[in-house]
């Protein structure tokens, strides 16, 4: 089994060298399947997911996870081969480390070491189905079952005190033990400056590494101030100061920092002292007052309905990162009253049964009335599903969803006649028909331009392009296992079912290839 | 008489009430039904996940043999150890008497 300590305990002076040759040597021989697509179409990329039908055999072992093969990237057919699915290995370690005490005096700072508190994440890509999540025992035990394959190992601990570390393996049949032992780090730390503080209510702030990792969340103290360990490698670091529990402050994100360009060994001062500061500095909070009506076509006031306020602009926030959004609801009597920031808000309203309607950038500043809200009524919509030789296509499904708040789905299967109804909303949609007989129509997406939608709405399918290929197990054919293909943006193209021999044949509605577009295979 | 849906996947679904054992592996965790309606009726699956704060993916579909296939992706925030998942599959020719639901419970590992 390999052992391996990814994080040397960084001590004064020269630790900080060793420790970045530690994490450069593990960077050079790790494995990499998302580089190598970076700057290809994502669009036409392909990616397959399988999921067995059983995943734990009669003597309740695991004999197999779901499995994810790919990039693709077909010009015409797809034969994606034999897949070879993997039977379960696994990775362990312990993950230790110091606990820092930033209020001690010294020239080091004190910390405690032992057995960390933190989540495993365990990331194959970001497009692929080998994730996987862990959480430490009390001893800082961790294991988890996978995929042999190359991994990212985030360990997020979640005492903001302990800095996120990761390390890149990869995992063979045999599996991996994976030692985390983790160091102080540097400090990003700052205050968080309000025109009222001192505060009782502390603010939430936390870090997003360079990675996408999110740190645990630091609260400030009754000063204002913040502090959360990082390891300066894993830069640069997004700050996150998400406001008070109350979710009436603006959430406000700093540019990226890189602790170690604050302050270096050329200060003076030990590694102890790297770090970098980020304070947020909040406006006067300029109270402004929300109020409307939402009334059906009936002019019957309507209850129960989810109003979002999103912020586009904010007071006094010009020269920030702010975001904000604020959901209520209406009361019985269809009113809703919302106390918010001042500045210009987009407003969503999302009724049961009505097209959602939107104010966009209404300006709320002081006592702003937005009047009353009509709700129009969904529409009635019937139609046809064909094929692509205008035959028609009887048990398809019929899915359309809607952009934007709620991002509601409205769905249905035609019936053997291929005649569909749906009610649905004057608004742009996008219509995913999903046939019965994956062999001759493909999965196909049809967007719908709200304004022209009327009471009749034919929908025909892709012919597609073919995909085909077979599943095993330790030579077995894998059969009902679910395969689902993706492409490189996460979204569906198509599912199936392996048969008996475990093989499979699917149409995928895939762009047409450009003349300029890059292939990975 | 019109019959309602077989449940083929799970193949340890035994019939309503047996709650099935659902280990939580991956992020997101796919859990899968297949079924068949002896009298070829549309099969709708409606599934509930109690810690959802959002719709989680779900793709139906009918398969070229003529069965149907509902694969949740449930990601791993919307499930913990010992809450319950459930599946009902529904005959749309019969909707309120021929109905079958499907009942797990998670243990995250």
């Amino acid at each position: 089994m390999l052992r391996f300590l990814p994080l040397v305990l960084l001590l004064v002076g020269c630790g900080a060298q060793e420790n970045s040759l530690t994490k450069s040597a593990v960077e050079a021989s790790a494995p990499s399947d998302t580089d190598s697509v970076a700057e290809v179409d994502l669009t036409r990329l392909v990616y397959v997911d399988v999921h067995p039908a059983i995943l734990i055999d009669d003597d309740n072992e695991f004999r197999v996870l779901p499995q994810t093969v790919g990039p693709f990237s077909p010009e015409s057919g797809l034969n994606v081969g034999s897949i070879q699915l993997e039977t379960p290995t696994s990775i362990d370690g312990f993950v230790t480390g110091d606990v820092v005490t930033p209020q001690a005096a010294g020239a080091d700072l004190p910390f405690s070491y032992g057995p960390i508190a933190a989540d495993i994440i365990v990331i194959h890509n970001t497009r692929s189905v080998q994730n996987y999540l862990a959480t430490t025992d009390t001893d800082g035990f961790f294991s988890s079952l996978l995929v042999a394959d190359g991994y990212d190992i985030f360990v997020v601990p979640q005492n903001p005190m302990v800095p996120v570390a990761s390390h890149r393996e990869a995992i063979d049949s045999g599996g991996a033990t994976v030692d985390f032992e983790i160091d102080q780090g540097a400090a990003i730390w700052g205050r968080v400056l309000y025109p009222s503080l001192p505060s009782s209510d502390p603010f939430r702030v936390h870090l997003v590494d360079g990675n996408g990792i999110r740190s645990a969340t630091a609260l400030t103290d009754e000063d204002g101030f913040y502090m959360i360990r990082v390891l300066p490698e894993e830069g640069p670091f997004t700050v996150v100061c998400e406001g008070r529990d109350d979710g009436r402050d603006p959430i406000l994100t700093s540019v990226p920092v890189d602790p170690n360009e604050e302050l270096t060994d050329d200060s003076g001062l030990d590694n102890a002292f790297l770090g970098a500061q980020v304070d947020f500095d909040y406006p006067t909070y300029r109270l402004a007052i929300a109020s409307g009506r939402v009334k059906d076509e009936n002019d019957e006031s309507v209850g129960d309905v989810e109003v979002r306020f999103t912020a586009t602009r904010l007071t006094g926030y010009d020269s920030m990162d702010a975001a904000l959004s604020i959901t209520r609801v209406t009361d019985n009597a269809g009113n809703f009253d919302v106390s918010l920031p001042a500045g210009d808000y987009d407003v969503e309203f999302m009724p049961q049964g009505a097209k959602s309607p939107k104010l966009s950038q209404a300006s709320v500043n002081g006592n702003s009335p937005l009047g009353t809200i009509n709700l129009e009524p969904l529409t009635a919509v019937t139609g046809k599903v064909f094929d692509s030789s205008n035959s028609k296509l009887g048990s398809a499904q019929v899915s359309c969803a809607e952009s934007g708040f709620g991002e509601r789905v409205w769905k249905t299967f035609a019936d053997d006649n291929g005649n569909y109804a749906l009610d649905l909303p004057t608004t742009d949609i996008i219509c995913t028909i999903t046939p019965p007989d994956t062999r001759t129509s493909a999965l196909t997406r049809t967007e719908i331009n709200g304004a022209n939608l009327g009471n009749n709405l034919d929908l025909t399918t892709s012919p597609g392009t073919t995909a085909r290929g077979s599943v095993d197990l330790a030579g077995e054919p894998e059969a009902f296992a679910v395969v689902e293909f993706r492409d490189g943006l996460g979204r569906l193209l198509g599912s199936t079912v392996t048969d008996e021999e475990g093989a499979f044949r699917i149409q995928l509605d895939l762009p047409p290839v450009s003349e300029d577009s890059s292939t990975t295979n | 008489m019109n019959i309602g849906p077989e449940i083929t996947v799970p193949s340890n679904f035994v019939g309503d009430g047996v709650v099935l054992d659902l280990p939580i592996v991956s992020n997101p965790m796919i859990v899968q039904v297949q079924a068949n309606d002896p009298d070829d009726a549309i099969l709708t699956f409606r599934w509930t996940v109690p810690r959802a704060t959002e719709l989680p993916e779900i793709t139906d579909f009918k398969t070229n043999a003529g069965d149907w296939v509902s694969v949740l992706h449930l990601p791993a925030e919307f499930v913990q150890t010992g809450d319950t998942i459930s599946c009902t599959v529904t005959d749309q020719a019969q909707p309120r008497r021929n109905q079958v639901e499907i009942i797990w419970e998670a243990e995250v590992l």
